[in-house]
């Protein structure tokens, strides 16, 4: 599949130039305004280095120690070097994941001061969360669904609707909030924070994690499967209206059939693509409500970065990544649509 | 001989079909289609001239080329003397479309939705700046819906297109033509989209405006017999070309040209109680694309009467019979077109088939 | 000009009189309305409320963490109502020494959370010479319908302050019933009672406040049980030194019972009523996401239709234009241009705008494409309309309805993305936003804690908005676009 493959790489293409380019945004923005962010970044480094000085040098000793270590660091993150130097640098540097230090001080607990290695510590349970969550929501979104676009107009259809509108008008952490105040505070059923992890190994160090995850799991699935069944009910019914539904209908086929066999298959490249372009979308949501669980992932490194430590390496570095996936994420999905639907561009060209 | 108003000389147009992305990556030849592949004609002040030919033939494209809606790819288009495939400017463009208007085919699309008729007529009014007040404007539209007879105007002036019958509608997109005063006016099909029952009713309408507002028509349509009624001259287009033209007359009546003739023995009988036989018209197939144009003469491989020559050359026009009355066929005045007729029994078994001439269909 | 009201009214109330139709629509168009007039009243019902937010002087006189007033109707037991005493209900001059009792009766379940006195009075000495170093004592007590009295202030020294070469001064003394010296007392007070067969209690681990209006008996410093019955609150005045005439004075003291209700949804820690942040909410809530869908929308409708009429390079460059936006993803660049540009809500509103178009862009200008493709288009060109007028006068109008639906369906989404800003930190400090109080709800434990009222209200707000603009829009897009009707 030669065009195929061509329509492959100009999409990749594409990814890598809106990919450069927010890179190169972010690294403007950051360069030409962070000034007094460089100072802080230094004085924060030198305050770290003063601590660790030998306690017997005497201040002269000490002073020129100190001088000599910020014109160190300066030259190392080339503050002194002119400013469409330092924007290119940065962002080669983030594009090649050189994402620099945490200038957090404790480094999040993680052992290392890399700010990539921070992100690598936070970033698992995360994607458990995330991941455990989406494969639920899709699933469940889309079987709700097609039970819906099958009784269109019933009870449980507008039932459906009026529970997408509703969820889709919550702020999700909104609605862990929400549940930390029924299921911890009232019912006492789970506890009210997620972090720490449980003190345990083997069993009951997963099923400690399995029940700090349950509410925040329950949140992200309550608040978008409703989104997800409604939207994949809306391109299965109006597929189900196509002239040719009409004719395997009049044909005799079951029922069953006709929405599992012909509706799905046609209907299933939005459904697929929207799914990913809504995970997308949720991206900020869900880490905002690891805040308010306490989740000790990507969001809550966010919120502490951006609140606490003031670490601008280490938001950097979060918002490269979001930005990567998301990158990625829209890619994908339209590579998807691609192969999953012959009729965009790459199977037109098979016509010519 | 009358003023010549619009002056066309090898007048082209060719349109690219437009690649998809891939297409252009891969660098495969752009492919074309000769709408309007080298024409001449003239139209004579205060007359009509139509041009006729099926779908696809590039009527409507000259239409547009004329209305300078469509820039020529090649040629020269003169009207009133200038050449207007060199406009470019705004403002002299502007100055030329108050001169020339256009009467679409499809008068439910034509009209905005979203415009009651006073908003309609008043829009070429302000566009181009006429009447100043609400009520100078007023009075024009008014005038203007007299002169295309939907009276009273008040009646009219504050309805919705969509509460307008098609005939109102086309009246309406007529109105709109003849507030500018324009000197020439395109009608694309203006009746094709029609009930037959107001078709003349319109056309009749239209024929008075010729001769009260001195007004010269390009009438554009697939229905050859409305020509003789309407029209001054006749162009016939095929593929492209006209294949023949000449006075209106002339040509219904003595069609030098297979495809006129062609088009000619298509108009639907004229005794609907005439069911005893069964006309069969002798060209065969479709139009072809326009990106595909065959070789020679490009009526070959449709006509009834292609020879050896027909596949290789290119006719050039002939002039045999009338003056003025042309024809791009190699055998312009040389053949006699038949129509193969079977006669019915009364039980609907064909009892023997025959082959006759226009002439003598008309006198059976 | 050619613009005429009757026929934007006629226009109005052919998509009105469809609109009748949508049940859903109406329900958002009616919270809408109440939203609006809500937003509008914020101004004058809560005014200065916006900036004064972090004010702490201004919400002193509240209640903290009160609940709603209502919160009896629904959920068992009975709130202490907040309860202002601008004069004594007695005054009692005697020689040397001046009391103002205040009654209280308390008869609710949920006791006073707080009580806060503010003792203002003068005193005068015979010359100026003595007008230095003049103390009054002061006495707070709580006389308690068992009896057992709790003496706040015990007999404590305030110095009078002198104007220069004046023999009149004044004093004032404030007190709260949460200040850690009398929590410290209420605390002693209970262990008095403790039962011995349990184990005492750490002073971190009670609640003073419930001890003041509690039954004495063992349970007073685990489970306080309320006693019911006249409370008295005495503040008892007297001179010392040079001082011979002295009194309260009884404009400026004043004794607050601090309620454990108040207002329609209640205060907040830092004592602030709910209610009037709630309004501001509103007002931003409308404010963001009217100014962000209004200008997104008129963007996309300019970039969209400008691209479909004129096509050709300039479509297939501003599509590509358009491709690349639509790769920027908003969460990533809304953070760290927010960190670095200052948290205002105008450049929140800003960067949404320019991020906020570009996917409404796109599907107009594909409508605009089939726009386009009416002869009446062309017609306006052949009559020698200008691309612009073509534009704003045909294309446009055409598509107007649908890109309102879709700008409302944007509104809610700007509002979820305020407030999770605001939870991350990055809220305007100068406004009061729903995710704003949301986010200072999270900041003080109020999940944690039990402090529904204020984690609900601001978030229903949010909700509600979201949902009103989310079923009109989707209203209007089924009155205005009939294929859709899929039932």
């Amino acid at each position: 599949m030669p065009a195929s493959f061509k329509y492959f790489l100009l999409r990749s293409l594409n990814a890598l130039i809106v990919l450069i380019v927010v890179v190169f945004i972010i690294s403007l923005v950051f360069n030409t305004l962070s000034d007094e962010m460089a100072d802080e970044i230094i004085s924060e480094e030198v305050h770290a280095y003063t601590m660790g000085l030998d306690p017997e040098l005497t201040p002269e000793e000490r002073a020129e120690a100190v001088r000599e270590y910020r014109q160190e660091r300066i030259d190392h993150y080339g503050f002194d070097d002119p400013i469409w130097e330092r924007i290119f640098r940065t962002t080669y540097n983030t594009l090649t994941f050189d994402l620099g230090h945490s200038t957090s001080g404790y480094n999040y607990g993680v052992g290392d001061s890399a700010v990539s290695s921070i992100i690598m510590h936070f970033l698992p349970r995360t994607i458990l969360l995330f991941t455990t969550a989406a494969i639920i929501y899709i699933l469940l979104g889309i079987a709700v669904g097609l039970k819906a676009a099958q009784v269109a107009g019933s009870k449980l259809d507008k039932a459906l609707s009026l529970f997408s509108i509703t969820t889709s008008s919550m702020p999700m952490w909104w609605v862990g909030m929400l549940a930390i105040l029924i299921f911890a505070y009232q019912l006492g059923w789970f506890p009210t924070t997620a972090f720490p992890f449980p003190d345990e190994t083997g069993w009951a160090y997963y099923r400690g994690v399995l029940h700090r995850m349950a509410m925040p799991l329950g949140t992200i699935v309550f608040v978008l499967f409703g989104g997800r069944a409604w939207g994949t009910r809306n391109m299965v019914t109006s597929v189900l209206q196509d002239d040719y539904i009409m004719a395997a209908r009049a044909k005799g086929v079951p029922e069953r059939r006709v929405i599992y066999g012909h509706t799905l298959k046609t209907a299933s490249p939005p459904i697929v693509t929207s799914a990913i372009l809504a995970f997308l979308l949720s991206i900020g949501g869900a880490m905002i409500t690891e805040i308010i669980f306490n989740w000790p992932g990507m969001g809550y490194l966010l919120r502490n970065a951006l609140l606490q430590t003031r670490d601008v390496p280490t938001i950097m570095g979060i918002v490269f990544l979001t930005t990567i996936l998301w990158v990625v994420g829209y890619w994908l999905a339209d590579l998807l649509y691609g192969y999953l639907d012959p009729r965009v561009e790459v199977g037109a060209e098979k016509q010519v | 001989m009358p003023r010549t108003i619009v002056k066309a000389r090898n007048l082209r147009k060719e349109f690219e079909i437009s690649q998809t992305f891939m297409q252009k990556v891969r660098r495969q030849p752009k492919m074309k289609v000769r709408a309007v592949d080298g024409i001449n004609f003239d139209i004579y002040e205060k007359r009509a001239m139509a041009f006729v030919g099926e779908s696809g033939c590039g009527k409507t494209t000259v239409g547009k080329l004329v209305m300078k809606l469509l820039d020529a790819t090649s040629g020269e288009l003169y009207v009133k003397g200038k050449n207007i495939t060199k406009l470019s400017d705004h403002r002299k463009l502007k100055t030329y479309r108050r001169m020339a208007q256009m009467i679409y085919q499809d008068p439910f699309s034509s009209l905005d939705p979203r415009f009651k008729v006073f908003d309609i007529l008043e829009e070429p009014l302000l566009i181009h700046g006429i009447g100043d007040t609400i009520a100078e404007r007023r009075a024009m539209i008014e005038k203007a819906l007299e002169d295309v007879r939907l009276t009273p105007p008040d009646e009219f002036i504050d309805r919705y297109p969509h509460m307008l019958s098609g005939g109102q509608r086309q009246r309406v997109a007529i109105a709109r033509c003849l507030i500018l005063n324009p000197d020439f006016i395109v009608a694309d099909e203006p009746v094709s989209m029609l009930d037959v029952s107001v078709r003349a009713e319109l056309l009749n309408l239209m024929k008075d405006l010729v001769d009260s507002q001195d007004l010269t028509y390009l009438y554009i349509t697939h229905d050859i017999s409305t020509t003789r009624f309407f029209t001054d001259y006749i162009g016939v287009m095929y593929l492209g070309i006209i294949v023949e033209q000449g006075p209106v007359a002339d040509v219904l009546d003595n069609p030098l040209h297979p495809y006129t003739q062609a088009l000619l023995s298509a108009v639907p009988e004229p005794e609907p109680d005439r069911l005893d036989r069964i006309k069969e018209i002798p060209i065969k197939g479709e139009i072809p694309s326009g990106t595909n144009v065959p070789d020679g003469c490009r009526f070959h491989p449709r006509c009834p009467h292609s020879k050896e020559i027909c596949k290789k050359k290119v006719p050039v026009e002939k002039e045999p019979a009338e003056k003025g009355h042309v024809a791009a066929c190699h055998f312009a005045g040389e053949i006699e077109f038949k129509l193969k007729v079977a006669k019915l029994s009364e039980d609907g078994k064909v009892e023997k088939v025959e082959e006759l001439t226009v002439d003598e269909l008309a006198e059976e | 000009m050619s613009f005429r009201l009757e026929d934007f009214k006629e226009r109005v109330f052919s998509i009105a009189s469809e609109f009748k139709g949508e049940r859903m629509g109406l329900v958002g168009l009616s919270i809408i309305i109440f939203i609006l007039i809500v937003a509008l009243a914020a101004p004058f019902l809560a005014s200065g409320v916006d900036g004064g937010w972090a004010d702490r002087a201004r919400w002193e006189d509240n209640p903290r963490l009160a609940e709603p007033s209502w919160a009896d109707y629904i959920l068992p037991g009975s709130r202490a109502p907040h309860d202002i005493r601008d004069t004594p209900d007695e005054y009692i001059e005697e020689a040397r020494r001046v009391t103002q009792v205040y009654n209280y009766e308390n008869e609710y379940d949920y006791t006073l959370s707080d009580i806060q006195v503010r003792a203002h009075g003068f005193a005068s000495v015979p010359s100026i010479a003595d007008a230095e170093d003049q103390d009054v004592v002061l006495t707070v007590t709580l006389e308690r319908p068992d009896g057992n009295d709790i003496t706040f202030i015990s007999g404590e020294r305030e110095s009078v302050s002198f104007p220069e070469n004046e023999t009149t001064g004044t004093f004032t003394r404030n007190f709260r019933m949460r200040s850690s010296d009398a929590r410290d007392t209420l605390y002693s007070f209970g262990q008095d009672f403790h039962d011995p067969d349990i184990e005492m209690p750490e002073q971190g681990q009670i609640t003073e406040r419930s001890i003041a209006f509690a039954k004495a008996d063992g349970n007073i410093l685990v489970d306080p049980e309320p006693l019911k019955g006249t409370y008295n609150l005495t503040i008892e005045v007297r001179p010392t030194g040079e001082i011979e005439e002295f009194g309260l004075d009884e404009d400026e003291s004043r004794v607050i019972f601090g309620g454990r209700k108040y207002g329609l949804m209640g205060t907040d820690y830092y004592r602030r009523d709910l209610t009037l942040g709630w309004m501001w909410g509103a007002r931003w809530a409308l404010i963001i996401g009217g100014v962000v869908s209004i200008s997104s929308v008129a963007i996309a409708l300019l970039y969209g239709m400008t691209s479909a009429y004129y096509g050709g390079w300039v479509d297939e460059f501003m599509q590509r234009l358009n491709e690349i936006l639509i790769g920027i993803p908003m969460f990533p660049i809304l953070i760290i241009t927010l960190y670095i540009l200052g948290t205002s809500i105008w450049i929140f509103v800003a960067l949404y705008t320019i991020l906020g178009w570009r996917g409404l862009a796109k599907i107009i200008r594909s409508r605009g494409i089939q726009i386009r493709q009416d002869t009446y288009v062309e017609a306006a060109q052949a009559l020698g309309s200008s691309g612009g007028r073509v534009i704003t006068r045909h294309m446009i109008p055409q598509i107007l309805p649908y890109a309102i639906a879709e700008g409302a369906l944007m509104v809610p989404m700007v509002i979820i993305a305020e407030a999770g800003l605001a939870v991350l930190g990055l809220g305007d400090p100068g406004t009061v936003t729903w995710g704003r109080m949301l986010s200072e709800a999270h900041g003080a434990n109020a999940t944690v804690n039990g402090q529904w009222w204020w984690v609900i209200f601001p978030g229903i707000g949010i909700t509600l908005v979201g949902f009103a603009f989310i079923a009109t829009g989707m209203a209007l897009e089924r009155v205005i676009n009939p294929k859709m009707r899929q039932r």
